[in-house]
């Protein structure tokens, strides 16, 4: 019962961190109204959910049991994307900024952005969602006696991990502004590279992406996963003691490439700000 | 750099594929065997049968792979290169009494 608690609070903390995120995110530049949004992308996630357990039986069949892998590589890839567009996102908004500016009520939210700000908590709640659904689904199918006792353990598992997400937002909400980006901004980055290792590992595991090297090193007698911090940054960025040649490289190479992509549009703000002279 | 790629990313080699994989059922939590002994090989594979009700994890961080298996439902996982030594790995759905070793020889 208490592993069943264990395994959903670690599955749930991860998706309600980023939800909690993009909450005070909201907050913070004084667009409270737009909280639907976020909720719709958590709605649509928990049906999706639902949906992947009748789905991955039939991909199961159709790809070789090969089928929930690739699929849950796909949609953290999907995440990625999201992920990095966000961070993009608010480094641009942040830059605008002058100075500490609380609450500024001005800034505006346009349509394709809100659409973003939902499928990023629709894809956060879905990756950690659809294997908890599977899981717990699975156990209330099975006849064992201590079922019930088992989901609602699994239901007390999330319900603290969104308790805890809750005063993250909070705290993150009071934050100083541009500390509130600079924050968020890292903790994404490491969110995102994590993921990315993550998807490189599954596809390794069904023989569909070459490892390299097996084990390139073994960092376990630094921060071992099994302990609290460990299996935190195991859940939270990605960490892993053994990682293959392939995930560490996909890992490295993420940071560059989204320094690069945030420096990229550099050029035009300043040509604009020379014509107005 | 382009000459080191064909050095550590080999292609997989397709030539395993006639080897015969390990087998490993698990069952609400208990593995069957516990205790499992391979040869040291490049492309090692194995495969997780579930004959319980519920679904497991087959998860190791000594070999870094966790992979849910439904119920009834077998999967095969391929393993990076390991060189001869104990490997745990576990349920991550029943940890309380699901525990494995591979011993790579």
């Amino acid at each position: 019962m208490l592993a069943t608690f264990v395994v959903v609070w670690r599955e749930s903390l991860e998706a309600a961190l980023v939800v909690a995120i993009l909450l005070a995110y909201l907050k913070r530049i004084g667009q409270r109204d737009k909280y639907r949004y976020i909720y719709y992308g958590v709605l649509g996630a928990l049906i999706a959910c639902l949906g992947f357990v009748r789905l991955s039986a039939f991909l199961e069949g159709f790809f070789e049991g090969r089928g929930e892998e690739v699929f849950q590589a796909g949609v953290m890839l999907a995440a990625v994307v999201v992920v990095t567009a966000m961070v993009l996102w608010m480094h641009v908004q942040a830059r605008s900024l002058r100075g500490s500016l609380e609450n500024r009520a001005g800034m505006l939210i346009e349509g394709g952005q809100l659409m973003s700000l939902a499928l990023l908590a629709g894809i956060a709640v879905f990756r950690e969602g659809a294997e908890t659904t599977l899981f717990l689904w699975s156990i209330a199918l099975s006849a064992h006696a201590s079922a019930t006792q088992m989901l609602i353990a699994g239901a007390a598992g999330a319900t603290v991990a969104v308790v805890m997400a809750y005063f993250v937002f909070q705290g993150a909400a009071h934050l100083n502004l541009k500390l509130f980006f600079q924050v968020t901004a890292i903790v994404l980055i490491l969110i995102a590279a994590g993921i990315l290792a993550q998807a490189a590992n599954k596809l390794i595991g069904v023989g569909l992406l070459p490892p390299g090297i097996g084990q390139i090193w073994n960092t376990s007698w630094l921060l071992d996963e099994r302990g609290p911090l460990g299996s935190m940054a195991a859940a939270l960025f990605g960490y892993r003691s053994r990682p293959s040649l392939t995930e560490a490289m996909v890992y490295v190479l993420y940071f560059p490439l989204v320094f690069f992509l945030m420096r990229w549009p550099t050029a035009r703000p300043q040509r604009l700000q020379h014509g107005e002279h | 750099m382009l000459p080191c790629v064909p050095l550590f990313w080999s292609p997989i080699s397709s030539a395993a594929a006639d080897e015969p994989i390990p087998v490993i059922k698990v069952q609400n939590g208990k593995f069957d065997p516990s205790t499992l002994t391979v040869a040291s090989s490049p492309s090692l594979r194995l495969k997780v049968i579930n004959t319980g009700e519920t679904a497991v994890e087959f998860e190791s961080f000594e070999l870094n792979r966790e992979r849910v298996v439904a119920p009834g439902r077998e999967i095969v996982v391929y393993l990076p290169s390991l060189s001869p030594g104990k490997y745990q790995f576990f349920d991550d759905f029943h940890r309380e009494t699901g525990l494995g070793t591979l011993i790579v020889k």
